[in-house]
């Protein structure tokens, strides 16, 4: 019985910038089935993060063309909290920093929409602390972290941390990571990445998005894919990443340009 | 020049709700007069010849820029008195209480006084139990044998004969609260003042006074409530004297009817290194003017003044302050800030003044407000008058909306959209909130932040 189960399903995406009208997808297939880690990469602009924030319901961006199933449900239609109590969890490139809140008091909240979508009751506090331990330990966030304001004065890694754990609380399906390596020390790298591991499971798909092969010599990916000037130009498996760090995105980018004056 | 021109400004000077209230300011002394000592009709005799003189502000005056009070100039002849109003109104202020939640009268476990429509209501009221020395008793009870110290309080800032409503406020003053800590005492337990406005069988003015008066190196912690159903005018005056290094910990909190008009006024005087710390906030009313002076008057003075207001639909909430650092070595400290939804109108001005005395004074003025909708509005004026050169003295205001980072990212963690505005607004108020000393009390005003705002997105639906 071996069934694959296709999580997330993207055709065509093309999107571009609200405000001013810029494109920036211009084109995005892209499948990624349960149990799988496809990792992004591609160069600075090209389109990583617009990705992230399109799948998660970012306002600012506009879809002109292309459809986003996710487990088979149309995910551009929801609004942002729903993609995340249906189980979409992105972990953001620069975490937001706020003030007044405190970082367990919100994800309890968290915690509670999520579970009240699965038809669950509410966590209670005893439960709550002990799942906050347990995956507070998986990432080794200090406990005075968890205690105060989200993201508040934290260090570029500590919130990376952060992102981690939160992920581990709210148990997500689709975890989209943007560049949660960047701005990490090398145990912290570790650390992170074996936190990331240890979530991996036959239910939970990932999309990596990262810079560095560094990272990737921690959590080995199914599939990576290059993204350039807003579309998929190469995907391959590990192998190409350590192509892409001795050659660079040149020679792709070139590619791309001579694949696509031979089509039209 | 045109001959007419000095009768038009007097008739405007005295426009109708001027006329009649003056015409109701000496029927009232008349009648109040058997039952009132000789200071007491003397205070109001001078300010309802002072109010007459002063007139209702007008748009034109620099003080009440940002507030017009027409329409109230217009209600006042139609608001029965305070000591005309029917008396034993107590099941109806009791449900006026328990909206004050945990420091309403549920458990009568604090000492407070309660006033119903500007009248003291001895069934709601707990005075006793309290350390030798310590005044806290009703003004009307104290008339027949007031204490020497009432005499040389009452009256003794002298706003009556400047300020309009303080003016107006002593023409019909009836009753209030006195409060005195002797030298050294301190008090651990809470004070609680509670002004209901009971308009539901008409309109209803109160003109309540409160005479606070710590001793030296006395401290004590007063809370002002001031609650209430129906359409009001409540005209408070506090009048605060803290001798050499006292502490006074006092909160004013406004959260009447929506139909109400609140005026109220508080000006403290302190001496050689007494410290103030105020909380005003402000939550219901429809037209709301807090007014706070702070005399930093003895060396080494410091006061720290928060407040927290918060309106919507048509409401009005000026805030208004004046520090005035007149000795050396003395501090201030004010935060104010606001959150206006709907159509509501807010303003924060602020002065701090610093005399040529005021050598070595620490002085910092912020004010922030959050816009939540975009008919919302705020005037927000700080300001330094600075008459020294030995001074750190800093002052900024700035008025903003809920972050759209912030809120993305608390609903891309499933937050829906109206938790996620209610998480970042609370957010945005505990500052304030989280200063107030009184826990019941904080409790009480975190509740009222989220019921209010749940309110809004029911009133937006
Ligand atoms: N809100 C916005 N307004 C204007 N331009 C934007 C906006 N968001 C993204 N862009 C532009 O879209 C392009 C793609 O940005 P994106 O953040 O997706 O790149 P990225 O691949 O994540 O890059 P990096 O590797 O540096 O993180 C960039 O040129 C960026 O300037
Ligand atoms: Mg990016």
């Amino acid at each position: 019985m071996n069934v694959t189960t296709t999580i997330l399903e993207i055709r065509g995406l093309k999107a571009r910038i609200a405000e001013d009208g810029t494109e920036i997808l211009k084109g995005v297939d892209l499948t990624v089935n349960a149990g799988e880690v496809h990792a992004i990469m591609g160069p600075n602009g090209s389109g990583k993060s617009t990705l992230a924030h399109v799948l998660s319901g970012r306002e600012g961006y506009e879809v002109t063309d292309g459809t986003v199933l996710y487990k088979g449900k149309d995910l551009l239609s929801m609004p942002p909290e729903m993609r995340a109590r249906e189980g979409v969890f992105l972990s953001f490139q620069y975490p937001v920093e706020i003030p007044g809140v405190a970082n367990t008091y919100f994800l309890r909240m968290a915690l509670n929409a999520v579970r009240k979508h699965r038809g669950l009751p509410e966590v209670d506090a005893m439960d709550f602390l002990s799942l906050v331990e347990e995956k507070a330990a998986l990432v080794e966030m200090e406990d005075a972290l968890l205690s105060r304001n989200v993201n508040e004065g934290f260090s570029g890694g500590e919130k990376k941390r952060n992102e981690i754990f939160q992920m581990a609380v709210l148990d997500p399906t689709l975890a989209i990571l943007d560049e949660t390596d960047s701005g990490l020390d090398i145990d912290a790298l570790r650390v992170v990445a074996s936190g990331v591991n240890s979530l991996r499971s036959p239910e939970r798909a990932m999309l990596l998005i990262t810079h560095y092969q560094r990272l990737l010599n921690y959590i080995t990916p199914d599939v990576i894919h290059v993204l350039s000037g807003g579309r998929i130009v190469r995907s391959g498996d590990k192998s190409l990443a350590l192509l892409l760090e001795e050659k660079g995105y040149g020679w792709l980018e070139e590619e791309a340009a001579v694949g696509a004056g031979t089509a039209s | 020049m045109s001959a007419s021109a000095p009768a038009t400004t007097l008739a405007s000077a005295l426009s109708e709700g001027t006329v009649s209230a003056l015409e109701r300011a000496r029927a009232f002394g008349a009648r109040e007069a058997a039952t009132s000592p000789l200071f007491v009709q003397n205070l109001r005799r001078a300010g309802a010849e002072a109010f007459a003189k002063l007139g209702l502000p007008r748009p034109s005056d620099e003080e009440w820029r940002y507030t017009s009070v027409a329409a109230l100039s217009r209600q006042l002849p139609a608001m029965a008195d305070a000591g005309g109003a029917p008396a034993g109104r107590t099941a109806s202020a009791r449900s006026a209480l328990a909206s004050l939640g945990p420091i309403g009268v549920a458990g009568r476990s604090h000492h407070q006084l309660v006033f119903v429509n500007g009248r003291l209501d001895t069934e709601l009221s707990r005075f006793d139990g309290l350390p030798a020395g310590v005044r806290f008793d009703a003004l009307s009870r104290l008339f027949a044998a007031p204490p020497d110290l009432l005499e040389r309080r009452l009256g003794l800032l002298r706003g009556h004969l400047t300020h309009p409503f303080v003016a107006m406020n002593a023409a019909f003053l009836l009753d209030g609260a006195f409060v005195h800590v002797p030298d050294g005492v301190v008090l651990a337990e809470p004070l609680l003042v509670v002004h209901v406005a009971d308009g539901s069988a008409g309109p209803v003015a109160s003109h309540p006074r409160v005479v606070l008066s710590l001793g030296e190196n006395a401290q004590a912690t007063v809370v002002e409530a001031y609650c209430g159903t129906g359409e009001a005018f409540v005209n408070p005056v506090t009048e605060i004297v803290l001798g050499a290094h006292a502490h006074l910990d006092h909160t004013t909190l406004q959260e009447e009817s929506v139909e109400a008009y609140h005026v109220g006024t508080t000006e403290a005087h302190l001496g050689p290194g007494a410290q103030l710390f105020s909380h005003v906030l402000s939550v219901g009313g429809r037209l709301v003017r807090n007014e706070l002076t702070v005399r930093l008057h003895g060396d080494g003075a410091g006061a720290t003044l928060d407040g927290l207001f918060l309106a919507r639909g048509e409401q009005h909430v000026d805030n208004h302050t004046l520090v005035d650092h007149a000795r050396p070595h003395c501090g201030s400290q004010q935060y104010y800030k606001g959150i206006l939804d709907g159509s509501a109108r807010g303003a924060f001005d602020g002065k701090v003044i610093v005399r040529p005395a005021g050598a070595f004074t620490d002085a910092h003025q912020k004010n922030r407000n959050l816009l939540l909708s975009d008919t919302a509005r705020i005037d927000a004026k700080p300001q330094l008058e600075i008459y020294n050169n030995d001074v750190k003295c800093t002052h900024g205001s700035a008025t903003g909306r809920l972050d759209a980072d912030a809120l993305f990212y608390l609903r891309s963690r499933a937050l829906s959209e109206s938790q996620a505005r209610s998480v970042l607004t609370l957010a945005f108020a505990s500052e304030i909130v989280d200063r107030v000393p009184v826990a019941p009390l904080k409790a009480h005003l975190t509740d009222r932040v989220l019921g209010w705002l749940a309110g809004n997105a029911s009133e937006a639906r």
